[in-house]
Parts: structure tokens; sequence; C-alpha cells
């Protein structure tokens, strides 16, 4: 019996579909059931309903629960409308939340309120890594819901909200070494602060620098019941 | 020093073993084995695709990276192309399942880009023509995938 391409794994499928462009594995979907199974969970592991270069939406609502299941990377831009943020999706690791700089003045962006958002991250508590690139302030829940990876400007925007946050978690985040930590945070709320596993692609970056002050400022969490802190090269302080 | 690879069909292949070391399943065989002279069998790999595998590794013995193009005999080609390139194609598919298996990565890699060359630009119909598949879709299933699916037809 010949051996034909029909013959291989999915897992060589799945290299194969490394080589190709979209385009091309649209067509490869469109050649036979077995093709089809093959490469629609490539085509869509990482989509965006919304095309980059125009910010119109490229696919209905519909379409995309049809296959959320495929979906690992989700791609939000501004220009996303509310249906979408209804949908879940359960393989999803990897939310980025991303805007161009142009798109900050325009009035028809960004519509989508950031309740939304939290309501999305309920649904996703499972997401790992978020890239945060809008330029709305998350709300606390959002980040009582979120520990993983995340991109600066999702830092930044919890700082902004830390003051109500009762529990902060910061487990597996990779920090940005230009990063440093505000010296005007508070954590009135602060009831449990878990510190683990603090990263950063920088190499400038130093654990030191970066936690010490963090806790400097936690001191003032009258109400801190519960502090996990595991970093390597940066004993507990003594003095707190 | 030497190894005897034998193939599904009972053919005996003498290899350098630094050859043989390419693919990591061997090499990790050799190990557990330590100093012995015994017979390695691969009960998934043919004499004709051992062949094959083993001109790959012979070629790239030395090589410590990824080698972008496989080298393919001229003197096996036959004058009717199209017969040659069924042929080529249907070891080829061969090549990268015992790839795969005797976990051969750099082969494995060439395989499928070779696979994926092969589809990039073409319409379904030539991708059939191409692998020799069926359309098994109905009409309408056809429609609805490609409704569902528009959004990457131009990306």
């Amino acid at each position: 019996m010949e051996t034909t391409i029909l013959d291989l794994p999915k897992e060589i499928h799945l290299i194969i579909g490394q080589h190709l462009h979209l385009k091309s594995i649209y067509s490869c979907i469109l050649v036979c059931r077995s093709f089809y199974s093959a490469f629609i969970p490539y085509l869509w592991s990482g989509i965006s309903p919304i095309n980059p270069q125009d910010r119109t939406i490229t696919t209905s609502s519909t379409h995309v629960r049809a296959n959320a299941h495929h979906i690992k990377y989700f791609t939000i831009f501004p220009t996303l409308t509310e249906e979408f943020y209804h949908l879940v999706f359960p393989r999803l690791r990897t939310l980025c939340m991303r805007a161009y700089i142009e798109d900050f003045g325009n009035e028809n962006y960004f519509v989508v309120k950031p309740s939304l958002k939290v309501h999305f991250m309920l649904s996703h508590p499972f997401v790992r890594k978020l890239v945060y690139l809008h330029n709305d302030v998350l709300p606390k829940e959002f980040w009582d819901v979120f520990s993983g990876i995340v991109k600066a400007d999702a830092l930044n925007a919890f700082w902004k909200v830390c003051g109500q946050v009762q529990n902060l978690r910061l487990m597996d985040v990779n920090i940005p070494g230009s990063a440093p930590v505000p010296l005007t945070l508070s954590f009135q709320q602060l009831k449990s602060l878990k510190i683990e596993r603090l990263r950063s692609t920088s190499r400038d970056f130093s654990y030191q620098n970066w936690s010490l002050p963090l806790l400097e400022q936690v001191k003032a969490a009258e109400g801190l019941q519960y502090l996990k802190w595991t970093i390597k090269d940066v004993p507990f302080p003594a003095q707190m | 020093m030497t190894v005897i690879l034998v193939s599904s069909d009972n053919q005996d292949f003498k290899v350098d073993k630094e050859v043989a070391e390419r693919s990591i399943l061997i090499k990790n065989m050799l190990e557990d084995v330590g100093e012995s002279d015994s017979p390695i069998p691969l009960p998934n790999v043919t004499a004709a695709v051992l062949t094959k595998v083993i001109e790959y590794c012979e070629h790239h013995r030395n090589d410590p990276v990824q080698v972008p193009e496989e080298t393919d005999d001229p003197r096996k080609r036959s004058n009717d192309i199209e017969e040659w390139d069924m042929k080529f194609m249907q070891v080829d598919h061969e090549i990268i399942l015992a790839a795969n298996y005797l976990d051969i990565k750099p082969l494995l890699d060439v395989g499928c880009k070779t696979v994926a060359n092969i589809i990039k630009g073409k319409t379904p119909e030539e991708i059939r023509k191409a692998f020799n598949i069926v359309n098994d879709f109905t009409p309408e299933e056809e429609a609805q995938i490609k409704k569902e699916n528009e959004w990457a037809e131009d990306r």
C-alpha cells in the first residue's frame, strides 16, 4: 500500500503548516475532509477577527464561536465589538489586547467598557499570558482572576488599580527591565500578597531593585494577613 | 566503529556509528545497550526508505546545524517526469514518517518543507492533483467551510 500525504500523523501536518501562510492553509482545508481536520486547528489557533490594516471585522462572532475550541492566541483590537467578549475559548492561553498609537485618538475605537474585559477574563482564568496595549485601566476584578505573564503596559495598568486590590499575586510575571516600581503606590486594601518566580527578559533587571521597593510600599498595608515570598537571591527582609 | 541496522524487510545495513547517531532514536538505543555489536532492528522502516535515510545522514554527517535542502540523486530519475514525481512523493512521505520515527529533526523539517513548497500558491483543486486526493466534501459542506473561513483567504 502506498503511503500518501493523508497517512502522515497530525503532528507532521502541524510542522507542514508552520511553513505555510494562512492563505495556503485556507486552500488546504478545502482539499478534503482529512486535510480539513488536520489544518483547521492551525488556521484558527492564533486568530484575530479584525483586519490589522483597516481594523474592520473580518469574520462574524458566529463563525468564531463555531471554531472557538481551536483558539489558543486571541488578538483583540480596539474596534472589536461587544458580542466577541461574550465568547468562551476553552484553549486560550495568550490574550493580546493590541492597539496602535493612531488608534488612541479615534473616538469610534475603545467602545467596549472595561467591565466587559473583566467578564471576558472571568470566563478565561486559564490565560497564562497577557499583552495589554489598550489605554483604559483595568478594574481590580480583572487582576483578581489573572495570573500569568504580563507585558509592560498591563503591569502599568495594574499599578493604577492596586489601591483597590485585595489580593496581589505576581506569579511568573515577566517584568521588563525598563519598568521600575512606581514610588507612589498604595496598597490600603491589601490582604494577601504572593510574589513568586519573577522574571525579566532584560539583563539590567535586578530582583533587589524591583522587589524591595515594592515590599517597602506594601508595609503600609495594615490589613495584610498573608504573605508569600519566593524569589531566589532576595531573602525576605528581616525588618518586616 | 560501525553498527548494523536491520530494516523491516530484514536487510542489514552496515553504517558508521557517527552516521547512525544522526537519529536520536538510534543514539539513545546505543547508549542504552552500551558496548555491544548486536544489530539494531528498525521494524518501522523498509530497506528502500532506510537507504534514502542513510544517504541523507551520510551526506550530513558533519553538519552541526540544519541544512535547508535535501540532495536527491539525479541517477535515480527516470525519463518520465510525471511518474518520477509520483514515485518520489511516495518515497518522500515514507521518509517523513521514518524521520519522525527515527527522530532525525533536520530530515523531518526538510521533508515537511518540501511538502509545504508543493502546497504553496496552489488552489484546493491543484493540491488535490498534486497529491492524488479525491474531494470528499458535499457542495454544501464546501460552501459552509468557505463562509466560515473566508477571512483567511487573503491574509
